[in-house]
């Protein structure tokens, strides 16, 4: 007995000081903050959404915010005892996803003290509440850069966009690959796909698999979370083919461990939940409660991940096309169609003609 | 539909199929011996994460292999230990099990490498090979679709006939069907029924541990979180079809492999994505309810000709 219990406190041992060890390296903030701030979400590492707040919430720490992370599981039934648990412990602010939009609108008129950003919602949602920040991503404006790069990048004239669960952001992604990869070649084919969840990662293989035989799509644009290393899998084994990463710089997750992955991701549609909240943080005094943001290119909310296998293997006229689509969105010269503008039969016809 | 469509399709239909038929292995080794498993989703998790990290370890395929095999066993043995030495109740202590090893495989990957959701960022671990038979491959599209599959994939027929044998023909197997059938009468002429119940899940659990190397070492090439999403359950319902009859349950898993093969397919279509995901558990419901409509009918055929 005595020999498993030094076992178990030597892994938890081990567990701790390797988490410690791959803690995400912050930023050098250059500004100062006080007060306590909980961060929730349903866990980290998830490579993409979560990390990145992640990235953003150890910045603000190194500026001297009492930060805590708080992980809570896919379990939708606990959401609300964990808001009352950390609303009992006292916080200013809370951050959070729409994953915990309901549970936050319920607390948030109990705790008119606290003052909570609920983030990545859509663009039409009521605000409900006047110590709520709404932040709704404009993620149609990164993807229709992700639509340039993938047009560009494909030698079939076939793109493929897979999403995870289908819901009105992965819409909203899709509108604006479609529209972007249109802009870029107006014969473009753009099939899409759903996984059914946000993890079965073999299902997301087969999909892009499937792309590729029946309608030779060679550029997969996985929109599905965890799931979506399948598509990486699938871009490998298939000649020429290519996956965009998606919220976070996953070419940058996989050179150091999984260069074939690496090698097929020639850039990744951001999302930048931590640099978001960090420029929020940086003056809470001018954030305006009780109200709805929208963050896009020209906040550098959401964007493309310009790394250097980006300047690599993207060719210079997709390059060029992409930063003449950044200037026209920061100037308004280009409106990129939203799924949140139009109705499901605007979506549907949008599909129909790329298909 | 052209050629490279039906080659790629009968293809995808065999690799979708593998994992299935492995599930459905080990959960018609238990049916035989009366046994009902619902872990085999757990015993795939625990052989898809062991095989990752130790071929990772070992740069060896081989060795991660038979590590994913072992921890397929030891899942389980562990059923085994909490329902025969515990007297735990046999579905309390899968569903138990089921629950802890969706966390547990996450705990140990967190503790080894601080990811929380793929080894992929982590491992460099090994993918079991494909197999191109010469010969066969030189066939016009049947060849495309039997060649160049991953080895378990060939692996997985020569388990379930294997298994067919062992389990009809065998000494043990006479054993561990007659405990199927009657626990007491067994025990009355010297079968330990204990053992017998050892035998079969440790069996179940390598041939589930099987089927999660596939899932990590040939059909993808890390492990992911859940990333067996459900396959066992298909697997015991592959099995449950046809009694527990191995061929049989090979035979029903591909079932299912042509089902999922069919929604990838449909997805390319305007159909409605829920309706098109649903296809493989509808599938599942609609075989279910035909069989035991025709078991029923024959029954009471048979009912009646007595009478």
């Amino acid at each position: 007995m005595r020999s498993y219990k030094t076992l178990l406190a030597a892994s938890m041992t081990a567990a701790l000081a390797l988490s410690a060890g791959m803690a995400v390296m912050a930023d050098e903030p250059d500004f100062t903050g006080e007060g306590s701030i909980a961060y929730v979400c349903t866990g980290l590492g998830d490579m993409s959404f979560n990390d990145s707040g992640e990235v953003g919430m150890n910045t603000l720490r190194a500026a001297g915010y009492d930060v805590k992370t708080v992980e809570t599981g896919d379990d939708a039934a606990g959401f609300l005892d964990t808001m009352y648990d950390l609303l009992d412990t006292g916080y200013d602010y809370v951050i959070a996803s729409s994953t915990y939009q309901e549970q936050v609108e319920t607390v948030a008129s109990e705790f008119p003290d606290t003052k909570f950003v609920l983030f990545d919602i859509n663009s039409d949602t009521e605000v409900a509440g006047d110590n709520i920040l709404y932040i709704y991503f404009k993620q149609n404006e990164s993807s229709y850069l992700g639509g340039i790069v993938a047009a560009g990048m494909s030698k079939e004239g076939a793109i493929g966009a897979i999403g995870g669960v289908e819901n009105p952001v992965i819409k909203d992604f899709i509108t604006g690959f479609v529209d972007g990869a249109v802009s870029y070649n107006a014969d473009i084919k753009v099939s899409t796909g759903w996984v059914g969840d946000w993890s079965n990662t073999a299902k997301m293989k087969e999909i892009c698999n499937t792309q590729n035989s029946s309608a030779g799509v060679d550029v997969f644009f996985p929109i599905a979370g965890g799931a979506g290393t399948g598509a990486f899998e699938a871009a490998t084994e298939i000649d020429g083919a290519w996956a965009l990463g998606v919220d976070s710089d996953q070419y940058a997750s996989f050179i150091d461990s999984n260069e074939a992955f690496a090698k097929v991701i020639p850039t990744s549609v951001t999302k930048e939940v931590g640099n978001t909240m960090v420029t929020l943080f940086k003056d809470p005094e001018s954030i305006e409660w009780g109200s709805l943001k929208a963050m896009g290119v020209a906040e550098d909310a959401v964007g493309l991940a310009e790394n250097e296998y980006y300047e690599e293997v993207v060719p210079q006229e997709v390059r060029d096309a992409v930063e003449k689509a950044k200037e026209d969105i920061k100037s308004g010269d280009i409106v990129v169609k939203s799924y949140f503008d139009g109705t499901e039969d605007d979506y549907t016809a949008l599909l129909d003609t790329v298909g | 539909m052209n050629v490279r469509l039906i080659t790629s399709f009968g293809f995808a239909v065999l690799r979708l199929s593998t994992p299935l038929v492995f599930a459905a292995l080990s959960a018609a080794i238990c049916e035989k011996a009366g046994l009902f498993n619902m872990a085999a989703e757990s015993m795939m998790l625990w052989g898809a994460l062991i095989g990752v990290i130790v071929s990772g370890a070992t740069h060896s395929a081989l060795i991660g292999f038979l590590a994913a095999m072992a921890a397929g066993a030891v899942t389980g043995m562990l059923i085994w230990v909490a329902t025969v030495k515990g007297k735990a109740d046999l579905m309390l202590a899968q569903i138990a099990i089921n629950l802890a090893s969706s966390g547990g495989t996450i705990f140990l990957l967190f503790a080894l490498t601080g990811e929380k959701s793929n080894s992929a960022v982590a491992i460099k671990s090994l993918a079991l090979p494909k197999i191109n038979i010469p010969g066969i491959s030189a066939i016009p599209v049947v060849g495309k679709i039997l060649s160049g599959q991953n080895i378990l994939t060939y692996g997985a027929v020569v388990a379930a006939i294997v298994l067919s044998i062992f389990v009809f023909k065998s000494k043990t197997g006479h054993h561990i069907r007659a405990v199927g059938e009657n626990p007491h009468a067994a025990e009355s002429v010297g079968i330990s029924v204990p053992k017998v119940y050892f035998l079969a899940w440790t069996i179940a659990g390598v041939l589930g541990g099987i089927g999660g190397a596939f899932m990590s070492m040939g059909y993808l090439t890390s492990f992911t979180k859940d990333m067996v999403a459900g396959r066992g359950y298909i697997g015991l319902c592959a099995s449950s079809m046809v009694g527990g009859s191995p061929i049989g349950a090979m035979l029903c898993a591909l079932i299912f492999g042509v089902a999922d093969a069919v929604s990838n397919q449909l997805q390319l279509t305007n159909a409605p994505a829920d309706l098109v995901l649903m296809m493989p558990y509808i599938v599942t419901i609609v075989v279910l309810v035909l069989l035991s409509v025709v078991k029923h009918g024959r029954a009471t055929r048979k009912v009646k000709a007595k009478s």
